[in-house]
């Protein structure tokens, strides 16, 4: 029975192994966000970021609007700060900031905007709130952050099309060039002659001019030939 | 106003009649030169000589610091031929020999020697010498200055001596450049200095540390084997500067020094030391060195083999100077002539006549706006001249070297004199024959100047400047008789006007009336299409004016020299007005006198370039102005005090404190209302990691506070390479483009938006390129080039909606340059805007860009893009090419919306060109034609009062001004209309009408009766 359970063990042991080698593990970016309100002096924890190169989720502490009372006016140029340090690399800081009143009037729904370089690590963010205008008659209704976050890859700068440009249609289909016909198909019927005069059974004067007629075309057939 | 009322009438007039505009693309050759103008420049001179070869006359050749070789005509300074090396090749000496001329540069690590025909500027040959210093036992405590490179030529041998790094000798052959020998001071502490050559025997002088001071060491070097013996000399030198050496090549050499009380003198490859004792000169041989109070110079006038020399002393009032000879047979000092003590500073340069005599110039300023040359003789102590030469001590400075030259022919004597804002005078006797102002080839900055229009300081100006209080007191009557008043006083300028109104319309030449027929100065003002306008450069310590039109001429020139160690902006705060003038601000940085570096601003009338200094409020507008800070960076801001409508100029110090000037308290409040709107970023610079958004605290007290309130830092190894910015002031005639089924696609126009380019450090190297709102530090758009030469610059320019962007592809593809177009629009889709109707940073909408690529024909070091009155005109992208040449592209070239299929219907509407890989290498596109427009760094361009036409200045080492209309002249007749043709048919009309009207009225009366 032991031995069994050890097999079972190895087993599965080497199963989560084998799967860990053969899946690749996707690169993940902890990454803590700070913030700094107008009446705060310092940063304070808001929240993590976790980030991998196809999806990110953040999470929130709680009570990070503690002591902010949300009734209050805030002045139209007081500044909401945000910053996020990575876990991995504590001196990697990216800063950003808002107007805190755009915080009011857009009811605490905000928006992280996560750049990731090449190697999906996050360089910078970028933060944004759902309104862009200082609203004073709007009240908000709740002091909770409703936050999504998103990440940015940069895309492939342009390169110049040096293939021959492929005629399109004007709904982007390929328009098809007409087939290219060989010499023969498209001057068979010269050769209809010769063969009656062949089968004919002619002259032989007149089946050696043939020939000749024959190698002369050919020869014209091939100087045609790059020109198109 | 009636004037211009008339001049719409007729342009309607004939517009209505003629509807047929000529197209020009582009210049035929009798244009050239018409509208644009060329300004050649090579840079301060490090080196210049007079070169005489046989029956070709005599030329100055020229080193100078922008690392250009350059043989100049002496009767008219124009360049006969240039050489221009690349910038970071520096030429360290340059000497004539027979019908070449030799030249040594430094590029990486090597030294070049090159051998130039002297009279075209062929090269005749080139040696790489490599290895230079590499075994060289460094003590870099021995000297502070380095040592120079020395070139001798030998007396009777084709042979070329070169000195390099003071320990390297090396042989060449003249002929043909190969190498002869080469010697290298391999294990010593000696620095060689000097290099002599005499019968047979090369002698290097130079340098040993000794206990407390230096010790004089000869080498010695036989000029066919090279075989080196060295030898110390008895004597104690404090420094370089006390030892000159003298004679060589038909004569023996000699080394004098200067030690204790003793002037000392050695026949070089003897040990014997002849010495003269400076307290007998001082009281019996130089009556002028009695006043003496300070250390003696030693100066050395280079007249090849001669043993003439200068002693200078400055003296209690002054300074005075004598000419001592080293006697050949004696080995002895020999006192010449006494200059006598002059208060002004003195530079003296030396020659000889065809009688083999020495020639002394000593050149001074002596007042404000003159310098006085004496020529002298000093064997027979006989003045040969004194001349007194204009010259304008504001605008060029203090005299710094001269080169004295015997005219043989015309048996004159000519100098060509340097002054210290760096540019060339040519004197010959009491004339300027010509000057060059060199100082515009260091160009830092250079601003485009509106005129004020002609009604500058007319009354009716007067009318506009009322005062409130006046206007309600003024009667109608009054008033109407002021106006009246103005009129009249405008009909004095009446016929003048017709005159040249009558001569412009025969002519079609718009600037005549601004040609200098006589030497008269024309008035500043704008003429009728703004063509002519002020363009202000600031160099390195000089400020200069150029009138856009009359081929660039100097209107006005500042030194600043004594003042400024470095300018380094220039701002416009105020534009012409019709009542003020405009104000100029230049900023720069000085040395104070504890070593530490402080902030000058100067504060100058633009049409002037005086000190400006305000009617009112003179205490708050000081006109100079210094600020005990480094700057890190200086914004003009666009915000205007209220005093004087000038703009705020923001200065941000090393410690990040915010200094505005002017500092007045209205100022202060003007910004303070400002500051909330106001983002700004610093290390913007090439080269940076990171870039970082600030924004100013409130606090009312200079200086400001400021706080960081974003960080980009860029991926791991990537730094900046290219920024490019949205021109300021940018008009753009339509807020979105129309396609061919008349929908249109909304631009995004963001004014904050900067596109920057980092380079990677990875091999292969990547090119990011990042489209930021320098606001709120988002980034709007990134993209990424992979494999892109790291080597070739990138340059990346910004205008409305697009931006383009020149790198160096590695692709096996696509190798070579390409270019990238983007254009940025609120939408994909037609018809579509961002929701909200304001443009915010803080809105998070982000452009759609479209993007395409082509293969570019050239490299290039600049980008500009025309500029026009309202934007209307197509633009055009001006590329200061590696070839030296100015290429205009269209925008409908570089446009990401050229289609990569056959082109529709719609396609032809909005008259897009199918899409080509490559951008033609179109030989009209060049506008610069066939001039050679060395060293471009920047193009600028200005509007002017056409829509159709854009002024353009293309600047760095040389100037180049034109007048480009990048979608035709449709605004203005073409030269082939013919003028005469219509007066005839309009005249014609009248005639014709004057004797039909009779016979009518005679028909109709006619026909009543009968």
């Amino acid at each position: 029975m032991i031995s069994l359970a050890r097999c079972a063990l190895i087993l599965t042991l080497l199963f989560e192994f084998l799967n860990s080698a053969l899946s690749t593990p996707e690169y993940e970016n902890f990454g803590t966000v700070y913030h700094k309100l107008p009446h705060h002096t310092e940063y304070s924890k808001r929240g993590v970021v976790v980030t991998t190169s196809s999806s990110a989720r953040y999470s929130e502490f709680e009570d990070v609007l503690s002591s902010f009372d949300i009734t209050k006016n805030l002045e139209n140029n007081q500044l909401y700060l945000v910053k996020i340090v990575d876990n991995e690399y504590p001196n990697h800081v990216t800063k950003s900031f808002t107007k805190s009143c755009l915080l009011k009037s857009s009811n605490f729904e905000d928006k992280i905007i996560i750049h990731l370089d090449k190697n999906d690590k996050m360089f910078h963010f970028d933060y944004y709130t759902s309104s862009d205008q200082c609203n004073k008659t709007i009240d908000p209704q709740t002091g909770v952050f409703k936050t999504t976050v998103q990440t940015v890859k940069a895309v492939n700068g342009v390169a110049p099309k040096l293939n021959k440009a492929v005629p399109l249609r004007e709904d982007g289909t390929v328009e098809k060039p007409p087939e290219e016909k060989s010499f023969i198909q498209k001057y068979w019927w010269y050769f209809i002659p010769l063969i009656i005069l062949l089968l004919t059974g002619g002259p032989p004067e007149e089946s050696q001019q043939g020939g000749q007629q024959q190698q002369q075309q050919q020869r014209g057939g091939q100087a045609v030939r790059p020109a198109r | 106003m009636g004037r211009l009322l008339a001049l719409r009438v007729f342009a309607l007039l004939i517009l209505s009649l003629v509807l047929h505009v000529e197209l020009v693309s582009s210049i035929y050759a009798n244009q050239a030169g018409v509208i644009d103008w060329h300004h050649q420049y090579i840079g301060t001179p490090k080196v210049s000589f007079f070169h005489k070869f046989v029956s070709r006359g005599a030329y100055v050749l020229v080193a100078s610091d922008r690392n250009v070789l350059a043989s100049i005509n002496v009767r008219s300074g124009n360049i006969d031929w240039r050489q221009v090396f690349d910038g970071n090749e520096d030429i360290l000496a340059f000497k004539g020999y027979e019908n070449t001329a030799i030249s040594v540069s430094r590029r990486d690590n090597d030294y070049m020697v090159r051998s130039w025909e002297s009279h075209s500027g062929f090269m005749l040959w080139e040696n790489r010498i490599k290895n230079v210093g590499l075994y060289k036992n460094s003590n870099p405590s021995i000297e502070n200055d380095a040592p120079k490179v020395e070139v001798i030529f030998a007396a009777n041998k084709p042979n070329v001596l070169i000195l390099l790094e003071g320990s390297t000798v090396i042989n060449l052959n003249a002929i043909d450049g190969k190498q002869i020998w080469r010697s290298d001071l391999a294990e010593s502490s000696t620095i060689l200095y000097k290099l002599v050559e005499f019968k047979e025997k090369v002698y290097g002088v130079g340098l040993k540390k000794s206990f407390s001071s230096y010790t004089i060491e000869v080498v010695t070097y036989d000029i066919s084997s090279g075989i080196l013996k060295t030898q110390l000399l008895n004597s104690k030198v404090d420094n370089i500067k006390d030892m000159i050496v003298l004679g060589g090549s038909i004569q023996d050499g000699f080394i004098i020094w200067s030690e204790g009380g003793f002037i000392r003198v050695n026949r070089l490859g003897t040990t014997s030391i002849e010495q003269s004792s400076l307290e007998e000169l001082y009281e019996n041989v130089i009556p002028s060195f009695v006043n003496a109070d300070g250390i003696l110079e030693l100066l050395d006038l280079n007249i090849r083999s001669r043993t003439e020399f200068l002693v200078q002393v400055p003296t209690k009032k002054g300074n005075t100077a004598a000419a001592f000879k080293v006697d050949h047979a004696s080995g002895r000092l020999v006192a010449l002539y006494d200059f006598e003590e002059k208060s002004e500073n003195s530079i003296y340069s030396a020659t000889f006549d065809k009688n083999e005599r020495i020639i002394i110039s000593r050149s001074r300023v002596i007042a404000e706006n003159a310098t006085e040359v004496d020529i002298i003789a000093p064997g027979s102590g006989t003045i040969l001249g004194n001349y007194k030469i204009p010259y304008s001590f504001n605008s060029y400075g203090e005299l710094k070297k001269s080169v004295l030259d015997v005219d043989s022919k015309a048996m004159g004597y000519r100098m060509l004199v340097t002054s210290a804002d760096g540019s060339m005078h040519f004197w010959k006797d009491h004339d300027v024959v010509w000057k060059s102002e060199e100082s515009l080839a260091h160009t830092i900055e250079a601003e485009f100047l509106d005129l004020p229009e002609r009604k500058l300081w007319t009354q009716e100006s007067d009318e506009l400047a009322e005062q409130p209080e006046e206007t309600e007191t003024i009667s109608p009557l009054i008033r109407y008789i002021r106006r009246l008043k103005t009129h009249i006083e405008q009909l004095k300028d009446f016929p003048a006007y017709l005159a040249t109104y009558v001569q412009r319309l025969i002519t079609g030449d718009y600037e005549a009336e601004f040609k200098l027929t006589n030497k008269s100065k024309v008035s500043l003002h704008r003429d009728t299409f703004g063509f002519r306008k002020l363009l202000i450069f600031v160099t390195r310590t000089k400020l200069v004016a150029l009138d856009t039109i009359n081929k660039g001429q100097i209107i006005w020139s500042r030194f600043f020299g004594n003042d400024v160690f470095e300018f380094k902006n220039i701002f416009i705060v105020r534009s012409s007005t019709v009542k003020y003038p405009p104000i100029v601000v230049a900023i720069g940085i000085q040395k104070n006198s504890e070593g530490k570096f402080v902030t000058r601003l100067f504060r100058l009338n633009g049409l002037t370039g005086e000190d400006f200094i305000p009617a009112e409020n003179e205490k708050s507008f000081p006109p100079e102005l210094s600020i005990p800070i480094t700057t890190k960076r200086i914004l003009k801001l666009p915000v205007e005090e209220p005093d004087e409508r000038t703009h705020i100029i923001a200065l941000i110090d090393e410690e990040l404190k915010f200094h505005i000037y002017p500092n007045h308290e209205n100022s202060i409040k003007a910004f303070t209302q400002f500051a909330p709107s106001f983002y700004f970023t610093l290390s913007d610079d090439i080269g940076e990691k990171a870039l970082k958004g600030y924004k100013v605290v409130k606090n009312n007290v200079q200086p400001f506070d400021i706080t960081e309130i974003w960080t980009l830092n860029f991926p791991e190894g990537e730094s900046i390479a290219a920024i490019g910015r949205r021109p300021p002031n940018e008009k753009v005639a339509s807020l979105g483009r129309v396609l061919g089924d008349r929908s249109v696609l909304y631009k995004y126009l963001n004014p904050h938006l900067v596109a920057i380019a980092t380079l990677s450090t990875s091999i292969p190297t990547e090119l990011n390129v990042y489209l930021v709102d320098v606001v709120k530090g988002s980034i709007l758009h990134h993209a990424t080039h992979e494999n892109v030469g790291s080597s070739h610059p990138v340059r990346i320019a910004q205008v409305e909606n697009s931006i383009v962007y020149h790198f160096w592809s590695e692709n096996d593809n696509e190798k070579g340059y390409v270019i990238v177009v983007y254009e940025l629009y609120e939408s994909e889709n037609k018809d579509q805007r961002f929701e909200s109707p304001v443009l915010s940073s803080f809105a998070h909408e982000r452009p759609h860009v479209i993007a395409q690529a082509y293969m570019f024909p050239y490299g290039i070091n600049a980008i500009g893009v025309t500029t026009t009155k309202h934007g209307i005109a197509t633009r055009e992208f001006l590329f200061a090419l590696d070839t030296d040449q100015v290429f205009g592209v269209s925008k409908r070239f570089l446009d990401p919306r050229r289609p990569q299929h056959a082109l529709t219907n719609e396609d032809k509407e909005e008259m897009l060109i199918p899409y080509d890989p490559a951008i033609p290498d179109n030989k009209k596109w060049v506008l610069s034609y066939h001039l050679s427009i060395a060293g471009i760094r920047h193009i600028i361009t200005s509007p002017a009062l056409l829509e159709s036409t854009s002024l353009v200045l293309a600047y760095g080492l040389d100037l180049w001004f034109t007048r480009e209309a990048p979608s035709k002249t449709f605004d203005v007749l073409s030269e082939d209309f013919s003028k005469g043709t219509l007066l005839a048919t309009i005249l014609g009309l009248i005639l014709s009408i004057l004797i039909t009207k009779p016979m009518v009225r005679r028909k109709k009366v006619n026909a009543r009766w009968y």
